[in-house]
């Protein structure tokens, strides 16, 4: 029996494989490039070649996709990705007691105290400091974002940059480099700037206390690692699967739902052939005008979203309102 | 007692009065540092931080001293004129401070409505007997402190160059050289003049506030409004450079209301924040500098008559 | 005289009641949308706060209706709302629109004769005699505190209502009839029968559901559309809420205000952490904080717009009140409504954490 967590976020989406023992047996990264049913058809297509509908116990989806996708593959659970990042990380490190998740656009920090959310923020506002800023900066100083973090471990000193806004950081770092600064030392600075910004601004007045994990894509980025170690003052745990935690929390979740309903919703790998899209409409019921949208499989509509009345959502069995109560 | 005071918002006004009260008073007074790199990284990690850069840089100076006195002097500054205020960041300024700042000493924190003697007597009252119980010193102080008060000018006005321009803006944005990169001595190199606002008649600045629909109910946003509509009547004034915070709520309306009164007269307004970059500061002043200087070429070429 | 006035939650409902009595044109403009929220920011000065943007994009729909008159409540600072009809009448000048504005601002600011004269602008322009035009108030003003009682109790009864949905659906099926009355007293008479129907309603008491105060800048927390329905999707997940400032909280405050017996009980509660008022809804933000606290409520939510002055003050005292108190509070920061999905993973998992909690202290680990 296997458990398939999908984790959909404006950057990528991603599908991971758990076994009963909830190791991951499979890990698809996918970009979401603003089409998410798209995405999970393409995860979906490469999953049915090894899986079928019957190996899958239990389903469950996350992230600022999340309803589109429960109502697309039936999920089991459809939970907010704050949830899910703290129930992956909980399932490896039971003592964690703060979590850093940065991922391409947006950034979170959880903290935790005995297995229960205690606090959490998380800014969608401003980009400065997320995976797209930093590969935007790597590609502007032609360097390979893999490679990006090796650099700012090789600098002996640190450049300051302002950090507080994407734009202002980047009008400083050109500055910077216009002063002759080298790219180690500018690549350091804007590690420390990002930290900086990020402790000041969204963990705020928030007692970051060890053992702290470090999620999201950006975790790969061993200069941001050790910018968050000097400035924390001791060590941070990047997980195995620092990338994939979104989905790994998400199937740990359906997990667990299904435990509690004693069966799946899951409607089984052969999405990935089938014609879904989705179609908006002005509903004219009443002077909310909601934009509407729905979803299609060939010609059966399996989803609607957007009513604020729920008007149309009612009209099918499975809402992604009960999912979520 | 060793009594703190923070080098940051009105200090620049009334460090005088608090200066004098405090020491007369017979207490050590500690002053923060000018503004620098350490207390600006202190305030924005401290502030809560949606503020704007006076009130981050603020809590830098108040977390600098903070294990150097035994009693700190939170302004809150309520109202210096009657029915108007500063900024309602400035009359909820000690809670902003002691709730994002720990470790503090005790703090002076009454309210200051200093539009007459007498309401600011009635906060010396109370403020000085954290220090002495002494009504008869706390008066003396006060008096003392009063009159140097009364005897302190601020105000730039330099006339060494052809060209000048009104330097608008809060205080603490004017006089803080280091959040506003030296801006006068910047604007000196570039060959121009600079006046603030302390040289205009208030008489002049209150006529200009007439034509209104409403009175601001903000002393800065008064003051700042009427001082740069009368500036474009001066024949002495080149421009306007109105220096701001990013994010300032009262500036966002003042700007506002001068933009739609001033017609093509140059403006230039220049938003501060935390970030260190001079060059975009830098950029923008030499641009309006040399805009400036090609205007009145152009002008001077123009008969006066037409 | 064509008047309209800005949307702000409820008021529109009162509105009508107030212009049908007295006989006067008006205008109500659609409900706040995306369109408000760019012809707002198209025009608007760029760090004004979100109420101000939304407010352009009202009126120039209803200028698009033929509306001639702008009807708008001021106040006399520190906050920012006090300053907005001297930039609202320059910007719709220079726009190019032709508009009467009345500002209905406090006696103590502009003295009780100008506002005599400012109030006696609309009321010279119904045909109604003086009798009549005090019922059209009072009536207005009993709509208005109809409409804040039912979503009161539809908020409430949420978390307790036995069939999903039904007070959410009797709140919007509410406020649709009472819309379609074209006087006062058929409203009246429609909102009571709405209000019976609520507390008629098949309820589970035992149920113990979560329950959220709402607190923060007044405009952000009454306009849904400014807090992207924020009430709405606390009835979807079965929470009850709880917001103490309406429309008619405001009015009621603003006439006790100079006797300063208003919010007597908030402004209590808010005493040790902010003692004097600042400004906005600063000190009742905090005085609610601390009130839903003692009444056994789970949470708090503030919402406040981005630069809002008095709410940034509020924003820095909460964290200390929730240490105190061990209260959690999240803060929502509106301004371009941008980015729901965001807004939308914090509140689930803001409700995930309250309802973990609970969780937590009747295992007693």
């Amino acid at each position: 029996m296997h458990y398939l967590g999908v984790d959909v976020g404006s950057v990528s989406t991603d599908l991971v494989m758990m076994d009963e023992n909830l190791n991951v047996t499979e890990k698809i990264y996918l970009r979401t490039k603003g089409n998410p049913i798209k995405a999970i058809q393409d995860g979906f297509k490469i999953l049915k070649n090894k899986y079928h509908k019957g190996d899958i116990a239990a389903a469950g989806t996350t992230g600022s996709g999340r309803a589109i996708a429960a109502s697309i593959i039936g999920a089991d659970a459809a939970k907010n990705e704050i949830t899910a990042h703290a129930t992956a990380a909980l399932e490896t490190h039971k003592n964690v007691r703060t979590i850093i998740e940065i991922g391409g656009q947006d950034s979170k920090i959880i903290l935790l105290n005995n297995g229960i959310i205690s606090d959490f923020a998380m800014n969608t506002v401003c980009a400065a400091g997320t995976g797209s800023f930093l590969d935007r900066q790597a590609e502007r100083l032609d360097i390979n974002i893999e490679e990006f973090g090796e650099y700012a471990l090789r600098a002996t000193s640190s450049v300051r940059i302002a950090g507080r806004c994407a734009v202002f950081a980047e009008s400083d770092m050109i500055h910077k480099q216009q002063l002759g600064y080298n790219q180690p030392e500018i690549i350091r600075g804007l590690c420390d700037a990002l930290v900086r910004n990020y402790l000041n601004n969204i963990a705020k007045g928030k007692a970051i206390f060890p053992k702290v994990l470090f999620q999201g894509g950006v975790a790969a980025n061993r200069g941001m690692k050790a910018s968050f170690e000097n400035a924390l003052g001791f060590e941070i745990f990047v997980p195995e699967h620092y990338n994939m935690m979104g989905a790994i929390g998400a199937a740990i979740m359906a997990k667990f739902a299904v435990e509690k309903s004693g069966k799946t919703n899951f409607r089984g790998f052969e999405l990935a052939d089938k014609n879904i899209f989705s179609r908006s409409m002005e509903c004219e019921g009443c002077s909310n005008s909601c934009e509407v949208v729905k979803i299609f499989e060939n010609n059966n509509i399996i989803g609607y979203f957007g009513d604020r009345c729920g008007k149309w959502c009612n009209k099918l069995q499975h809402t992604s309102k009960d999912l979520l109560a | 007692m060793i009594v703190g005071i923070p080098k940051g918002l009105l200090y620049y006004k009334y460090n005088p009065f608090l200066f004098t009260f405090f020491t007369e008073l017979g207490a050590n007074v500690v002053v923060s540092e000018d503004t620098n790199k350490n207390i600006l990284d202190l305030g924005v990690k401290h502030c809560v931080d949606e503020a704007c850069l006076p009130i981050k840089i603020f809590h830098g100076h108040v977390a600098s001293i903070k294990n150097k006195c035994e009693l700190m002097v939170i302004p809150r500054v309520m109202q210096l004129e009657k029915n108007e205020y500063i900024c309602p960041k400035f009359c909820g300024l000690p809670e902003m401070v002691l709730n994002s700042i720990a470790g503090m000493p005790p703090a002076i924190t009454e309210p200051i409505y200093a539009y007459s003697k007498n309401s600011l007597y009635k906060w010396a009252k109370t403020a000085g007997k954290y220090v002495t119980s002494d009504i008869f010193k706390i008066r003396r102080a006060f008096k003392c402190a009063y009159e140097v008060q009364s005897q302190h000018r601020t105000g730039i006005n330099s006339n060494q160059h052809d060209i000048k321009i009104a330097l608008v803006g809060h205080p603490y944005n004017v006089y803080d050289n280091f959040s506003n990169m030296n801006l006068a001595a910047k604007l000196d190199k570039l060959g121009i003049s600079v006046e603030t606002m302390e040289f205009t008649n208030d008489f002049l600045i209150n006529m200009e506030i007439n034509n209104l629909y409403k009175r601001p109910f903000w002393t800065y946003a008064r003051e700042n409004y009427g001082f740069a509509i009368n500036a474009v009547k001066e024949k002495r004034f080149d421009g306007i450079i109105y220096i701001s915070s990013f994010n300032c709520g009262i500036d966002s309306i003042i700007i506002e209301l001068i933009k739609d009164k001033i017609g093509n007269f140059p403006l230039l307004i220049l938003k501060l924040d935390e970030h260190t970059g001079e060059a975009g500061i830098d950029t923008r002043i030499e641009a309006f500098s040399d805009m400036l200087e090609r205007r009145t070429k152009h002008e001077s070429n123009i008969p006066t008559n037409g | 005289m064509k008047a309209t006035f800005p949307q702000m939650g409820n008021i529109y409902i009162a509105a009508k009641a107030l212009f049908e009595g007295l006989g006067i044109e008006y205008v109500i403009p659609p409900k706040c949308s995306k369109t408000d929220l760019d012809i707002g920011s198209l025009h608007s000065p760029e760090e004004i706060c979100l109420p101000f943007k939304l407010m352009i994009g009202n009126y120039i729909h209803a200028i698009e209706k033929g509306a001639d008159t702008i009807i708008l409540a001021g106040s006399c600072g520190p906050c920012r709302f006090g300053e907005y009809c001297e930039l609202q009448m320059n910007l719709l000048k220079s726009m190019g629109y032709n508009m009467n504005f009345i500002v209905i601002d406090y006696p103590k600011d502009i003295g009780m004769m100008e506002l005599y004269r400012r109030i006696h602008k609309i009321s010279s322009e119904s045909k109604k005699n003086t009798i009549q035009k005090i019922n059209a108030l009072l009536n207005a003003l009993k709509v208005l505190n109809l409409m804040d009682e039912i979503e009161e109790t539809a908020h409430m009864y949420a978390g307790f209502e036995r069939n999903k949905g039904e007070c959410k659906n009797l709140l919007i099926e509410c406020k649709k009839d009472t819309l379609e009355c074209d006087n006062a007293y058929s409203m009246i008479k429609i909102m009571n029968q709405y209000n019976q129907k609520l507390n008629h309603l098949s309820v589970d008491i035992n149920k113990n559901p979560l329950k959220i105060a709402i607190i923060g800048e007044i405009y952000t927390i009454i306009e849904p559309y400014s807090n992207f329905y924020i009430e709405e999707k606390l009835m979807d997940y079965g929470v009850s809420s709880s917001r103490k400032l309406t429309p008619s909280w405001w009015v009621k405050n603003a006439a006790l205000s100079p006797l300063k017996i208003n919010s007597l009980k908030i402004r209590k509660n808010a005493k040790k952490y902010i003692p004097i008022g600042i400004g906005g809804h600063a000190v009742e933000c905090i005085g609610e904080a601390v009130t839903a606290s003692k009444n056994g409520f789970d949470g708090a939510i503030q919402i406040l717009p981005m630069g809002c002055m008095p709410e940034i003050v509020s924003k820095a005292v909460l964290p200390t009140i929730s240490k105190d108190l061990d209260f959690p509070v999240m803060s929502l920061i509106v301004d371009d409504m941008d980015g729901e999905a965001g807004y939308i993973t914090r509140m689930e998992a803001f409700i995930d954490l309250l309802e973990r909690r609970r969780k937590n202290a009747l295992s007693g680990c």
